[in-house]
């Protein structure tokens, strides 16, 4: 098991190194001058411009600059933002709790509904709660997921009244919820119908029947059990969705978070804070995948041994 | 497998006809193609046209989907957002099948240590979230519409590498490859005169199933602020101004959205069809 874990955990460096050169290169690739951009149209000496490609390290050579950029990254200094002049990591620190609140409660609508509408689909298959679940699904993958947010915001928050539409704490947080989750809905639901489908008539479900065991433990203990593999594989695989849906819905419901961060420093150029939050999604995204194939590994050992 | 015959394509459209959801779908792609081609000659307005007086107003006869907040004509400007929205995605999706075909053909037919670096490319790009890739070209080209079709294009490339790799790994092994081979043919002519058709169905699939994702996410990224700029009618940057005016002006998100919504829904239910028709190795996938 160890062994699997740390060529696993091998297995994530490559991407990490790349994230991290990619995130340097943004500075260098931009067009102009960073120091034109920091000072954001301020007049300034050629003194203190020369000041500051000093100070931030833009005088030494590019190999230079960039052992140094992840030397600093390792310990966590991520530089200064162009904006505010707060350290980088210290903004991006503040807006990181709301985004994984957001990611968890879209995993938990995501999950919760995805695997009920699943396994009901999968159990009686051809009947009207299947149609619905395959539209559910069709519909998921092809409505803008900011759409959904206005909609929704429309109708519970403006028309009805039901929910809070800004704010923080948890009502505020149903709508942005339903909406990261319901990209992933569709996409579970779809594939726990199909898994229980094939299990359900494999003979240790018939046994588990044939000994009378009730219908509830036999979905839940051996059909769903089962039927998990690929689930879990596929919400690995979905943790792209919602870091992805944090971008937008952030932007969206007007919330805090390090999506809105990253769309806002891309439309004000503050460059030291992109590269930060590039870095930041990247290795959340890398290890979330990790963790998964782990978990996968324990719930079905033959991996391990391939 | 091979492309169908001219009998293959009449059992694909009867088959069509069939399936009540590609049925829907490729009407209303058809309806919304026409709409969009002939929508000069269709659009009551010129869709930059402004009003004074007309601003923000209702749905009502001279506007049937009302005007926005400087008079134009919804309806007008939802037409002119098509022939911006679907050819986005659709160059967007080229892009991806073109090069992602490419890396997959020749990762997949030449094996060994060019296999091994293509499988660790398409892997390291497979690792970034989508969204985060296409932020982060437009980060660095800046915000405009050719910047938007690359940064989605380049999002899915590894996708079509992928799967080009796994077709194009069983293909080579055919008799037929041998046979070319064994008469004097290059690794060129190989892999587009012989291999190429007989992997054709499955990018064929994933290109339609992408060109949804790919005016969705196009769309985001105008909703953004990040593509296609105003006064220029896309519907992502329209919705975005429709969240605005929600509150007073509830045509503003709902047209626009539904347009989105039924091009995207409609491609999927084609191209779910054409997955189940061309490929039944990706059934279920």
């Amino acid at each position: 098991m160890s062994a699997y874990v740390l060529r696993r955990l091998l297995g994530t460096v490559p991407v990490l190194v790349v994230a991290t050169t990619v995130a340097f290169l943004v500075l260098q690739l931009i067009p102009g001058d960073p120091v034109n951009l920091m000072l954001a149209g301020v007049p300034a000496s050629q003194e203190l411009r020369e000041n500051l490609r000093k100070r931030l390290g833009l005088d030494q050579p590019i190999h230079v600059q960039y052992v140094s950029f992840v030397a600093r990254a390792a310990r966590g200094d991520l530089g200064i933002s162009f904006r505010t002049r707060q350290p980088v990591a210290q903004i991006v620190a503040q807006q990181l709790p709301a985004t994984l609140e957001l990611a968890a409660g879209g995993m938990l609508v995501g999950i919760t509904f995805g695997l009920s509408m699943g396994i009901v689909a999968g159990l009686r298959p051809n009947s009207p709660i299947d149609t619905l679940t395959m539209l559910v699904a069709i519909v998921g993958i092809s409505i803008p997921g900011y759409w959904t947010a206005m909609l929704l915001i429309y109708f519970f928050g403006l028309r009805l009244g039901w929910v809070p539409i800004v704010g923080t704490g948890l009502p505020a947080l149903i709508l942005p919820s339903i909406v990261v989750g319901s990209f992933a809905v569709g996409d579970i639901a779809r594939l726990v119908r199909s898994s229980i489908m094939e299990v359900r008539n494999e003979d240790y479900i018939r046994t588990a029947r044939s000994k009378g065991l009730p219908e509830r433990r036999v979905v839940l203990r051996h059909a769903l059990r089962n039927a998990m593999i690929p689930v879990v594989t596929l919400i690995g695989l979905q943790m792209g969705l919602f870091v992805g849906g944090g971008v937008i819905t952030e932007t969206v419901f007007a919330r805090q978070g390090v999506g809105k961060l990253l769309v806002d420093a891309i439309l004000e150029k503050d460059y030291p804070v992109v590269q930060a939050v590039i870095l930041l999604i990247t290795a959340g995204y890398v290890y979330a995948n990790f963790a998964v194939d782990i978990l996968y590994s324990v719930l079905d050992p033959r991996i391990r041994y391939q | 497998m091979m492309p169908p015959s001219r009998g293959g394509v009449l059992r694909s459209l009867r088959k069509l006809s069939r399936n009540p959801g590609a049925f829907v779908g490729a009407w209303v792609l058809l309806v919304l193609l026409v709409a969009a081609a002939a929508g000069r000659s269709l659009a009551p307005y010129d869709p930059n046209q402004t009003s004074v007086g007309a601003q923000l107003g209702a749905p009502e006869r001279a506007h049937p989907l009302g005007t926005d907040r400087y008079g134009r004509d919804m309806l007008s400007r939802i037409l002119a957002g098509a022939r911006l929205s679907l050819p986005i995605g659709l160059l967007a999706v080229s892009f991806a099948m073109v090069f992602g075909t490419l890396l997959g053909l020749v990762t997949g037919y030449f094996g060994g240590r060019v296999d091994a670096l293509g499988t660790k490319v398409i892997d390291i790009m497979l690792g970034f979230p989508p969204i985060m890739l296409a932020l982060l070209i437009i980060a660095i080209l800046g915000i405009g519409i050719s910047n938007v079709v690359l940064a989605v294009g380049i999002g899915a490339v590894p996708r079509f590498a992928r799967i080009v790799r796994g077709a194009t790994i069983s293909a080579r092994e055919n008799v037929y490859v041998e046979a070319a081979r064994a008469i004097g043919a290059g690794p060129a002519r190989l892999l587009i005169g012989h291999i190429l058709p007989n992997v054709a169905a499955p990018i064929i699939v994933l290109a339609t199933l992408y060109t949804g994702r790919a005016i969705l996410e196009s769309s985001a990224l105008g909703f953004l602020g990040m593509g296609v700029q105003p006064p220029t009618p896309e519907w992502g940057s329209m919705l975005s101004e429709g969240r605005e005016f929600m509150r007073h002006a509830w045509w503003l998100m709902v047209f626009p959205g539904t347009a989105l919504f039924l091009t995207v829904v409609s491609i999927n239910l084609l191209g779910d069809f054409l997955r189940q028709v061309l490929d039944p190795r990706l059934r279920g996938a």
